[in-house]
């Protein structure tokens, strides 16, 4: 894949396994208002909530606070 | 009984205007009752994170651990809460301890983190529920954030519990 990262260390692909579920906990955020079909909505965000989960285990093999925020919004999508 | 031409004109307007009325009437109930809902689901597990983590059952890290839920549920309630009052909308009355059936009998860590899991598997459900009822964009957010953080409170609890972290593909409160 064009662009992708060299990964050396455990460290370094739990840092960017971290990026791409962050990425993806906000497109999913970000898309749900614009899905028009209710029951959609739901499994949009019981995706997103599995991606959030994803993020807490890596974060806890991080050493890192595993629920750090109130509100999980990812970061935006570059 | 016959109508003038005006009274037949306003009755028909009337008439025509009804069905736009009655649907923001059915969007305002759905999305606070939606929002009372899980609000309510908020509430249960606040008091109960509370009483666990005062019971003298946990560890003093899973204590800690549990503390940290307790102020992100009330960060919650309050998320939840807010739009009701600016709705107009009554918030649900928090429950007693003794109303939650099971968490007076708790007497061990294990039992607390199961019951704490079963907690957050039940709000998971009802924001899954929740979420098909809600259209307006920020509450959407708010709730599926809220979601988004619970699924990571059960997460944590699994692996304090020893059980499968992430047991699912999509998280819907299920077992």
């Amino acid at each position: 894949v064009a662009g992708f990262p060299t990964l050396r260390s455990a460290g370094d692909f739990l840092n960017f396994a971290l990026d791409i579920e962050n990425t993806a906990v906000a497109a999913y955020l970000d898309s749900l208002a614009a899905l028009n079909t209710p029951p959609l909505r739901s499994e949009v965000a019981s995706i997103m909530t599995n991606e959030a989960e994803h993020l807490a285990v890596i974060s806890g093999l991080l050493l890192r606070p595993q629920v750090p925020d109130s509100f999980v919004t990812g970061e935006s999508p570059s | 009984v016959k109508l003038t031409r005006r009274q037949a004109l306003v009755t028909g307007a009337a008439t025509a205007a009804f069905p736009a009325v009655a649907l923001a009437d059915d969007k305002k109930a759905m999305t606070a009752a939606a929002l009372s809902r899980s609000l309510a689901a908020v509430q249960v597990a606040v008091v109960s994170y509370e009483a666990i983590a005062n019971a003298g059952i946990l560890e003093r890290s899973v204590q800690s651990t549990l503390r940290s839920f307790l102020q992100q549920e009330n960060d919650h309630a309050k998320a939840l809460g807010d739009p009701l009052d600016q709705m107009g909308e009554s918030q649900p009355v928090p429950p007693r301890r003794n109303q939650i059936r099971g968490l007076n009998s708790l007497k061990t860590q294990p039992q607390a983190l199961a019951f704490a899991i079963d907690l957050e598997r039940r709000e998971l459900s009802t924001y899954y529920r929740s979420m098909s009822d809600l259209k307006d964009a920020n509450l959407l957010k708010t709730l599926a954030s809220i979601m988004g953080c619970d699924g990571q409170h059960v997460t944590v609890l699994r692996q304090l519990a020893h059980r499968p972290a992430v047991p699912n593909a999509f998280e819907t409160g299920a077992e």
